[in-house]
């Protein structure tokens, strides 16, 4: 069964990555919008375009699909990616969910659940106690799972409750305040006690598998440099990571993901301590942003075979034919302010130039005047590098970022670049909990030996000369979306749930 | 041009700018410097100092209203604008004039005129990018001015609140 037509509900790079992998098989791509994203540059990707309410409009994207006769739904990530409930809506409405089933969907979502598949599959998980309201009884499965513990409250998250015990004799002090702190936050008591795992590295695996049964693993991605829990850098292979390990993790993650029948593109999410141990966390269960990486050293398409899966192919690669060659890294380059606590930063992009040489990717979704909405997710692009060696990727990835131009919005380009000459970076000795200590020497470097007055004056008007005003810039970006108020105008008229607009109007 | 600036470290610039083809001549109190600036159609900009031969790499970022930022030899500069007439300093231990560090919506406001406030109470929710950022006061006072109306988009630099602290005003009345 081949698919002729593919509805992307997604936006920004994730949309149009999709619409390219559809087109090179052959399919024609439905594209869909929101009123704040009308100079979406990804509408024009697609044959169609729709626009609609929100991304999370399941009644919406489903009306725009039938109407616009799509056989299959790209979900992307984020947004409906793992929602039981939309892979469901489509299988009623027989348009084929480009992703699992909404049973593997289920298990997967929920932590529990998708813990205890791991167990059941043999695979480490952080070891760990039901929540406990006595501190002797605390104290006892504390001593069992070996300090340091963490104490985490059973009844919410968000750090409340939350002490790390590194020795039996600080364990009822610490016990008794995070009780405390979870009652007053949560209204329950109620502590659970999980192995303390320390500077950890987030490693993870990727993996695909056909209706069935076939799965086969591509190795891994470690993105153990995050801020506030989001991925800043990936790269494959992980650095310094034994290849007995790397296999072990390789093989657990498809036992996971068969326990839970799974299929499509997925991936396993381990957390790796310094001597190797690793420990199952969860499972995505969608195509990652971090999934070019993956492209870059296997060669495998990762969206094509996506939609092939879906549309019934058996797997025509074997495990022996997927073979890890350089390495690559991937920027996360986000609208925000590296100076100023990393706050998002929309705006208009004045001025916007793509680096390319050998091995570099670009997956974004910019063009020179085009706004950046203050509505979404801050991700601009991701710049993707890919070298013989990690020496290689680093140095190439330097020029790439000095070639890489985004007037007009604040980003973190700067810090990426501070990031790679980093020592401890270099060495690939980063884990989880590094981001403090970098953050804390790149505010230092800045601050320290700043130029002279006469040269910040002259960088301030340099840069007041050529990024365009927001005024001049203004007029601009409504020509590029004068089709989109003409569109707009049509959709009010019609006040359906839908709201469809023709390609014509496009035009 | 004149240009009045104030850096990070509260530091206030000011000098007058004259560019004369490539060469920028930049006067800042006594002292004068020229440099010259090399621009290719790619966006690669150097900035030269002829006297010393000292060479920078030179990116521009962000300009508003309100602020500057760009980025020299890999190091970001963030400026603040100051009005070409001078409206007198303010006592910026007594008065407080908060100001968005980017572009938002004002998603709530807490507070209206006259309101009394205490240090670290919320004033205004400003959303961007699928974040609710909450700004809070810095010092005890009164709410004296709101410029922002909530559901409003605002830039970045743009002024949201004033407060003026309540303790020195009950002093003076009641001196």
């Amino acid at each position: 069964m081949g698919f002729k037509k593919i509805l992307v509900a997604n936006r920004g790079e994730i949309a149009i990555r999709v619409a390219r992998a559809a087109k090179e098989l052959g399919k024609k791509v439905v594209a869909i919008y929101t009123p704040q994203d009308r100079g979406g540059i990804w509408r024009y990707f697609a044959d169609e375009a729709y626009e609609v309410s929100s991304y999370l409009n399941i009644d919406e994207i489903i009306y725009v699909a039938k109407k616009s006769k799509s056989d299959a739904i790209h979900p992307g990530y984020g947004f409906l990616s793992e929602k039981e409930e939309f892979a469901k809506a489509c299988e009623q409405e027989k348009i084929k969910f480009i992703g699992p089933s909404p049973e593997s969907l289920m298990m997967s979502g929920d932590k529990a659940i998708a813990r205890i598949k791991a167990q059941e599959a043999g695979v480490p998980v952080v070891p760990g106690s039901d929540a406990l309201e006595s501190p002797e009884e605390a104290l006892k499965v504390a001593k069992s799972i070996g300090f340091p513990v963490l104490l985490k409250a059973a009844g919410g998250g968000g750090g409340k409750g939350m002490r790390p015990a590194f020795s039996e004799d600080e364990f009822f002090h610490l016990f008794r305040q995070a009780s405390e702190e979870a009652k007053s936050a949560f209204g329950d008591p109620r502590i659970y006690i999980e192995k303390y795992i320390q500077e950890p590295k987030h490693i993870e695996i990727q993996i695909l598998g056909d209706e069935y049964g076939n799965m086969i693993y591509l190795f891994e991605r470690d993105c153990s440099l995050q801020r506030r829990n989001q991925k800043v850098i990936e790269e494959s292979p992980s650095p310094l990571l034994p290849n007995d390990v790397r296999l072990k993790m390789c093989e657990s993650a498809v036992k996971v993901m068969k326990k839970i029948n799974y299929f499509n593109a997925g991936t396993v999410e381990f957390i790796v301590d310094k001597d190797w141990n690793f420990y199952f966390i969860e499972i995505n269960a969608r195509i990652q942003v971090e999934h070019p990486v993956t492209e870059m050293v296997t060669g495998v398409d990762l969206v094509k075979r996506q939609i092939k899966i879906a549309e019934g192919e058996k797997l025509d690669i074997s495990q022996e034919d997927v073979k890890l060659s350089g390495h690559a890294m991937e920027f996360r380059i986000y609208a925000e302010d590296p100076e100023n606590d990393f706050m998002p930063s929309g705006g208009y992009v004045s001025f916007y130039k793509e680096p390319s040489m050998p091995g570099v990717r670009c997956d974004g979704w910019l063009y020179s005047g085009c706004q950046v909405p203050s509505q979404y997710d801050p991700l601009l692009l991701k710049l993707i590098v890919k070298g013989e060696n990690r020496e290689e990727t680093i140095r190439r990835s330097l020029l790439a970022l000095e070639e890489l131009k985004i007037y007009g919005i604040k980003n973190n380009i700067p810090f990426f670049k501070f990031v790679l000459n980093l020592e401890e970076f270099r060495k690939g000795e980063i884990n989880t909990w590094s981001m403090r200590s970098i953050l804390e020497k790149y505010k230092k470097w800045n601050e320290e030996s700043q130029v002279s007055d006469p040269l910040i004056l002259l960088g301030a008007y340099l840069t007041s000369t050529i990024v365009k005003s927001q005024a001049e810039l203004n007029g601009r970006y409504e020509y590029i979306s004068a089709n989109g108020r003409a569109s707009s105008w049509k959709v009010r008229s019609w006040k359906i749930a839908g709201r469809m607009e023709s390609r014509g109007q496009l035009k | 041009m004149r240009l009045r600036i104030k850096t990070k470290s509260g530091k206030k610039i000011e000098g007058f700018i004259k560019q004369e083809g490539e060469n920028i001549e930049v006067k800042s109190g006594d002292r004068t410097s020229i440099f010259k600036v090399e621009k290719t159609p790619t966006g690669e900009i150097t900035i030269l100092n002829p006297e010393t031969g000292e060479k920078y790499k030179f990116n521009p970022i962000f300009s508003s209203k309100y602020e500057i930022t760009f980025e020299i030899n890999g190091k970001i500069y963030s400026v603040e604008r100051i009005a070409g007439i001078s409206q007198g300093e303010e006592d910026e231990d007594n008065v407080a004039v908060l100001k968005s560090a980017f572009s938002a919506l004002v998603k709530k406001i807490y507070v209206k005129k006259g309101d009394k406030v205490k240090k670290g109470e919320p004033l205004v929710d400003l959303e961007s990018m699928k974040m609710i950022n909450t700004l809070k006061s810095p010092i005890d006072g009164v709410i004296e001015e709101i410029y922002v109306q909530e559901g409003k988009n605002i830039l970045s630099g743009e002024k949201i609140v004033k407060v003026v602290n309540v303790n020195n005003i009950n002093r003076t009345k009641e001196e």
